[in-house]
């Protein structure tokens, strides 16, 4: 696997640069995305996710498969129906994170679809 | 299966750098047939859970030349919760597995300790089992239990 070595990346017809820190700390470090529907959940694509765990109706852990650093990682979930929306349902931890989806009624319900992505450094 | 990574060519790699490395190597995703079907015994009300596989990472374990031993997990952390430094993700990768090994893999990676080594009841705690034994109806999803 080669390496590029850089401090700035530079957009050549425009002349518009970009700091190698911002692609290091700024891609997404893990996403997946879920549907759910009869009995299990079926995480349909991922980076670096290891499993999808149904903890309950609305309920959606996504597991690592390598650890974030450290628990103060951004974050973003979103749901596959307008009437429910998402949100991330537990302190985020090293090695998952936990999505909520509730209904008009602000209860715990499930969607058909859910993904989430995550923002942080790798451990 | 076709290798796509060598272990000498892991093991100079991250865990994540040995993703990406198959993911642009067309490494083909495994649907699985298993979920691990468990209870929390810190929290005996709380629903059932049902852990899957992600179809990467299960393609990955069968592969081989990617995860590290089981035996790492969980990582060590600070008071915090933020990895500490030392931690052997990286070090050491283990060969192909079969789909129902890589199931004991994830039973020990992704559920909770207590669940699956506990001494202090003769209750089963949880079950791997295949997909198709859940129930596919969710209406009363949270009133989920193991049988005894």
């Amino acid at each position: 696997m080669s390496k590029i070595v850089t401090d700035t990346f530079e957009y050549k017809s425009a002349g518009e640069t970009v700091d190698a820190t911002y692609l290091v700390h700024g891609t997404a470090k893990a996403w997946g995305q879920v549907t759910i529907s009869g009995g299990t959940s079926t995480q349909n694509d991922s980076v670096n996710c290891s499993s999808i765990t149904d903890d309950g109706a609305g309920q959606y852990k996504f597991s690592f498969s390598n650890n974030i650093v450290n628990s103060s990682f951004g974050y973003n979930c979103m749901n596959g129906t307008s009437s429910n929306h998402a949100r991330l349902q537990i302190s985020p931890n090293v090695a998952f994170f936990s999505v909520g989806t509730l209904n008009d009624t602000h209860t715990l319900s499930d969607d058909a679809e859910v993904s989430g992505q995550v923002w942080g450094n790798l451990a | 299966m076709t290798q796509l990574i060598t272990r000498d060519e892991a093991l100079m790699l991250k865990l994540w750098q040995r993703e990406l490395a198959l993911k642009e190597r067309a490494l083909k995703p495994v649907d699985p047939q298993y979920c691990i079907v468990w209870e929390d015994p810190e929290e005996l009300d709380a629903a059932i859970r049902v852990t899957t596989p992600s179809p990467q990472w299960l393609a990955m374990a069968i592969h081989g030349n990617v995860l590290p031993p089981v035996s790492i997990y969980p990582l060590p952390v600070d008071s915090k919760g933020a990895v500490l430094p030392g931690h052997k993700l990286h070090d050491d990768v283990i060969p192909a597995m079969t789909e129902k090994q890589a199931m004991e893999y994830l039973l020990q990676k992704d559920v909770p300790r207590s669940v699956w080594e506990g001494t202090n009841t003769n209750r089963r705690r949880f079950v791997i089992c295949k997909r198709s034994m859940v129930p596919v109806d969710r209406f009363y999803r949270n009133a989920w239990s193991l049988a005894a």
